[in-house]
């Protein structure tokens, strides 16, 4: 059966896990053939509302549950059949964004039915042509413009714009969680990364006319 | 600080707040490049973001069982996205299950034998019938009544993982919590001609429509 022992985990082990682990153990259960319904209801109740949110940005009111429901789908389906890869959360980020290209290539047709082709994660060719929707220049420049000005961070940088910026943390408390930065340094790293993302979209400007 | 900036903040403490937090409330405070900055950087605050805590109470309030279910049902089964696919087809369609089955019955020119009918398209919605068992008439039929090309239902019932999940241990797929409608109960099938309530030698046009290939 399945090779190794498997241990069925109850509630409070499930929901103590990190995602990536109770994924894990979800593709493990299945292929045990024990039940899964707990952990899929975690991973929903936890991950749903904030896919809806992002999806919100991007596509019309009505198509919302549609494409987040979708969204999810796909990203948990895809753990299982090979084409996944990278941490969750990284590979959630590429779904999103997947699937409401889906939606905007063809508004008509039920996302739940568009095939997830093969990945190609962190592939700029083969992403730029997904995305590609001509309304959504503008979107699609700022959304270049700071995936490039993340990778020209080194991994420590790169933790304090996450922390500062995107997780509005006091620069004091980012300071503290990454070793041989100052408060000072956040504040400067935070602000050149700040100019970074406007110099690339005033270079996306002038190419663009 | 820029207005996006501060537009940010707000927004972080509004779902840390445990807020509705629909960021089209914020994004309509901003036009153009600015607009498109500040859904970008909504975004990556959302994409790390934490979830909330797992509250059972909480989840059987919002809604959300049907979906978990669907998903889970197409993890265990062995027939693709169909479980999630179906059901929200015939929703889209405004179609009851007993509808679709009757419009598939007769399509299929079985009119007569609409339980068995009903029990294989029950099969279907649980992920429990194979789809490269099921004939193309089947799907060229059931597209016509939901509104879908057959192969593009047969892509969605293309099982995952090869070689995983049960497949991977030699026992037939089944949705271990899947809690069939008693209305609709029937065994989980594996292969011919062990199909719900058919004893070898009933085998007849139903059970190869659904199961012949």
């Amino acid at each position: 059966m399945g090779g190794g022992a498997f241990k069925e985990k109850g509630e409070q082990e499930l929901t103590a896990m990190p995602e990536d682990r109770l994924i894990a153990y979800l593709l493990e259960a299945r292929t045990h053939r024990a039940p899964t319904g707990l952990s899929v209801s975690i991973l929903v109740f936890k991950l749903m509302n904030d896919v809806r949110r992002r999806v919100a940005m991007k596509v019309p009111a009505e198509a919302i549950d549609e494409v987040a429901e979708t969204v999810l789908l796909s990203a948990l389906t895809s753990r299982f059949d090979g084409t996944s890869a990278g941490e969750f959360r990284s590979w959630l980020t590429t779904i999103i964004k997947r699937r409401i290209a889906d939606y905007h290539r063809s508004p008509k047709t039920d996302v739940r039915l568009v095939p997830l082709p093969d990945e190609h994660e962190g592939d700029d060719e083969v992403w730029g042509r997904r995305v590609s929707v001509p309304f959504e220049g503008e979107a699609i420049d700022v959304e270049r413009a700071l995936d490039q000005a993340k990778r020209e961070l080194n991994p420590d940088h790169l933790e304090v714009v996450s922390l500062y910026i995107f997780e509005d943390l006091p620069a004091g408390e980012v300071a503290g969680r990454v070793e041989g930065i100052s408060e000072a340094n956040v504040h400067k790293i935070a602000q050149r990364f700040r100019d970074r993302v406007s110099e690339l979209l005033s270079d996306r400007d002038d190419t663009s006319t | 600080m820029t207005n996006v900036d501060t537009l940010l903040k707000e927004y972080i403490a509004a779902h840390r707040a445990g807020e509705e937090a629909d960021p089209r409330d914020w994004l309509a405070r901003v036009e153009g490049r600015e607009r498109a900055l500040l859904a970008a950087m909504i975004d990556g605050y959302l994409e790390r973001a934490p979830g909330p805590a797992w509250d059972p109470d909480a989840f059987r309030m919002s809604g959300l069982a049907p979906l978990a279910e669907r998903i889970d049902l197409a993890l265990q089964g062995r027939a693709g996205t169909w479980p999630a696919v179906l059901p929200s087809l015939s929703d889209k369609a405004r179609l009851k299950h007993s509808e679709v089955v009757a419009r598939l019955a007769a399509a299929l020119g079985v009119p007569d034998k609409q339980d068995k009918v009903g029990s294989y398209y029950h099969e279907m919605e649980r992920g429990l019938l194979p789809a490269e068992g099921v004939q193309d008439r089947v799907l060229e039929a059931l597209g016509s009544i939901l509104g879908q090309r057959a192969e593009v239902l047969r892509t969605a019932g293309q099982a995952f993982a090869p070689g995983a999940g049960a497949d991977a241990i030699g026992g037939p797929a089944f949705a271990r919590e899947a809690r069939p409608d008693p209305e609709h109960a029937v065994e989980p099938v594996s292969s011919p001609p062990a199909s719900p309530g058919t004893a070898e030698d009933e085998w007849d046009e139903v059970d190869r429509l659904f199961r012949g290939g």
